[in-house]
């Protein structure tokens, strides 16, 4: 069997050298990166908001699916560790032209480049690029498949820690469409590591994965028991083609039966914090009114990306140069 | 030259001769010439001490992908693994749909050390929609149709193929499947599933097919054969079926009986094959099918060039390379107690050889098709020392037990 993603993304030392999936990672990292993050934002609020960190190192954002926003938080966030960027948009060229994934890597790692943050269509994508093809840059996934997206996952756990009075004991929904959510599994492994008292799924049968408990998570049908008492509400975006796909019947039975509204909030704890990993349907799966009422967190949640991200950037890097010192001692050990 | 072997205190393992017993053998050109007792010019022959091993009978492999051009290298890899005939199942860029295809493939199986069954296309280039030219593919030497790992959408053409390859006495293998289903899924439906993130192919997709041609079968009168059966349910419609009255075979994949999903942790994209690999309630059923005698085993044998596995999951290549190691892999359940020697042998030689109509006796005066094998002798096969061209196979490394020291088949002695 191959190594696990979990075992894949650490040294020897227990570092992140590359950062592909929560799952597996220990409480005391999860929590290091969050309290890392937090270190960035204060630097986010300063006049100038760059850090040398990564001054000198070329980061490659592999877009194989596009995504504006979340190639725009990276591509901010290596700008701010002073990283040299180049964006890559790879649905439109290479690939395209035949050449194979591995063929379009290994050019851009002859390139000299120190980290790819990857986004990919394909499940285990980053973890392929890790394992087979570049493992000598950091590779940062920034969602591949249904699998992960483990800094969107980090930067909620970030948002809960703050707004929510942290994350041990708390009692987390996550609602909508789970079957298809890379951010769902990401934020159940997360969750589970941190210590959240009960991690619920909700949303119709249809869009619920097979055997979703094992991966610690309580599946509700019913959006007002699945919520009932909860510290944090978190809402997923419902894709259009899900209809075709025979999943739901319309965005309006969707709606009526698991989109949260202020009469469905009621349901969970009074102060408890709304989220939504963006972009939002407004009257799809949430209502403009809870989407701007006083317990939605979710502008807050896009203002940690980039530090959620300037924290994992930093220290894969970190890992990685830790690796290749190791190396470099070893061999002049061999030649002295 | 004749050749001419005295096998002396060998284990003869002949199930359809019934026969189980410490004795000497003597062949001269395939052809048994003498059981316990020695022929008249016993002293032409070599005699070769054979104290512990085994003689078994010919295996038949009911699946296998194997294009024209690679028949040499898996014929050799068959042949270590104690097989004398194969069948190979057409597939997608290779669809065995024309007489001269099969030409092909029999003019690249001339004196290959094992008899290539060439088993053609129930439709036109596997498209499901046109029946092939099944008269003409059997005069040409096909010995049954299959669909492959493809699907035939619709039920009706299903119906009208069965239907005609029954005018011809035809066999047809089917994998069974419903597309619909099936959809996009690259893994079993499950836990495994659900924790990478891969879209699942859910039980409901084999047995639904399944039931189709069951019932198809009883409508037709269709000899069919069901090709790969992957899970516990499937079994279950399988026995309703046979207890009803239906004579209908089945087999399963080596894999299936030896892995489970969760081979697939970390993206292993070795273990992406069809049918998928299910969980291990589905292995043990589908091992104590093959137990029961319920169901032949097939390698379901699917070489990969190196680079075709290097890929995301559900874009990697599909299928694992078997042939190699398959007798030893076997052999390891039966070392392990999980499945008797009986039920290993009769489900990789005696119910293949009724599957394909093949006559495999073991009588004196007559020709046989055997092998001698050494079951304890230690294999550990590394990617270099592979015959087959496909590297993706999951035994690379393993250390395993079970070498065939030689084969007689076809009036050939091979010694390997």
């Amino acid at each position: 069997m191959n190594t696990t993603p979990s075992q894949l993304q650490l040294t020897l030392d227990g570092q992140l050298k590359h950062f592909l999936t929560t799952e597996g990672l220990s409480k005391a990292l999860l929590t290091q990166i969050m309290d890392t993050a937090d270190s960035f934002i204060s630097t986010q609020e300063r006049a100038i908001k760059k850090v040398p960190l990564l001054r000198g190192k070329t980061v490659v954002n592999l877009f194989f699916e596009n995504s504006t926003r979340t190639r725009s938080t990276f591509e901010l966030a290596a700008k701010r560790l002073s990283a040299d960027i180049l964006n890559l948009d790879i649905a439109r060229s290479a690939t395209s032209k035949g050449e194979t994934l591995r063929d379009t890597l290994w050019n851009l790692e002859a390139m000299y480049s120190d980290m790819f943050v990857v986004r990919h269509a394909d499940s285990g994508a980053a973890h392929f690029i890790a394992q087979h093809v570049t493992p000598n840059v950091a590779i940062i996934n920034a969602g591949d498949g249904r699998h992960a997206h483990p800094t969107q996952a980090m930067l909620d756990m970030l948002t809960i820690r703050k707004h929510a009075g942290g994350i041990k004991g708390k009692v987390v929904a996550i609602v909508g469409d789970i079957l298809h959510s890379r951010v769902a599994r990401s934020q159940i492994h997360a969750l589970n590591t941190l210590e959240a008292a009960d991690i619920r799924v909700v949303g119709p049968s249809t869009l619920m994965p097979a055997d979703i408990e094992a991966l610690g998570a309580t599946p509700y049908c019913d959006m007002r028991a699945g919520i009932n008492d909860c510290d944090v509400v978190i809402m997923l975006r419902l894709q259009k083609e899900r209809m075709q796909d025979a999943l739901l019947p319309s965005e309006g039975e969707f709606f009526r039966r698991y989109g949260l509204t202020e009469s469905t909030l009621k349901a969970a704890k009074p102060n408890a914090i709304v989220m939504h990993p963006g972009p939002i349907n407004r009257g799809v799966e949430i209502d403009s009114r809870v989407a701007d009422g006083p317990q939605s967190v979710i502008l807050n949640q896009v203002s940690y990306g980039i530090a959620i991200r300037m924290a994992v950037m930093a220290m894969a890097m970190s890992g990685q140069q830790s690796l290749r010192q190791t190396a470099d001692s070893s061999t002049t050990g061999d030649i002295a | 030259m004749s050749q001419r072997i005295h096998l002396h205190n060998v284990r003869v393992i002949q199930p359809r001769a019934q026969l189980d017993t410490v004795t000497d053998v003597w062949v001269q050109d395939g052809i048994l010439t003498g059981l316990g007792e020695a022929p008249n010019n016993s002293g032409d022959y070599l005699r070769k001490e054979a104290t512990g091993l085994w003689l078994i009978p010919g295996l038949v492999d009911l699946s296998c992908g194997i294009g024209a051009h690679n028949v040499e290298t898996e014929a050799r890899a068959a042949q270590r693994s104690g097989f004398t005939h194969v069948c190979n199942r057409p597939d997608k860029r290779a669809p065995i749909d024309s007489t001269s295809a099969v030409t092909i493939l029999q003019e690249a199986n001339t004196n290959s050390p094992v008899t290539l069954l060439p088993v053609g296309a129930l439709t036109h280039q596997l498209d499901g929609e046109q029946l092939a030219n099944m008269g003409l593919l059997k005069e040409a030497g096909c010995i049954a149709l299959s669909q492959a790992h493809t699907c035939i959408k619709s039920v009706y053409v299903m119906r009208r193929a069965l239907e005609y390859a029954a005018t011809y006495d035809l066999t047809v293998y089917l994998s069974p499947r419903e597309a619909s289903l099936w959809g996009e899924g690259c893994m079993h439906e499950g836990a495994t599933a659900t924790r990478l993130g891969l879209a699942g192919i859910p039980e409901s997709a084999e047995t639904v097919g399944l039931a189709h041609i069951i019932l198809l079968a009883e409508q037709t009168g269709a000899r069919v054969h069901i090709s790969q059966l992957s899970c516990a349910r499937s079994v279950e419609l399988l026995r309703q079926a046979r207890s009803r009255g239906l004579n209908i075979s089945a087999d399963t994949a080596l894999a299936n009986v030896l892995y489970t999903d969760q081979c697939v942790q970390g993206f292993d994209a070795l273990y992406r094959v069809d049918p998928p690999l299910r969980t291990d309630a589905d292995r043990q059923a589908l091992l104590n099918a093959v137990a029961q005698k319920e169901l032949a085993l097939t390698t379901n044998h699917q070489p990969c060039d190196s680079a075709a596995k290097l890929a995301p999951f559900a874009e990697a290549a599909i299928g694992m390379s078997m042939l190699d190691a398959a007798l030893p892999l076997a052999l390891a359940l039966v070392h392990d107690g999980q499945l008797s020697l009986d039920a290993c042998l009769h489900a990789l030689s005696t119910q293949p050889c009724d599957i394909t109509r093949q006559t495999m006796d073991f009588a004196l005066n007559a020709p046989v098709s055997v092998s001698l094998v050494d079951p304890n002798a230690a294999v550990c096969l590394d990617a270099p020392d592979l015959h087959s061209c496909g590297t993706n196979a999951p035994f690379v490394g393993q250390a395993l037990q079970g070498r065939v020291l030689m084969s007689i088949h076809a009036g050939k002695h091979h010694e390997l």
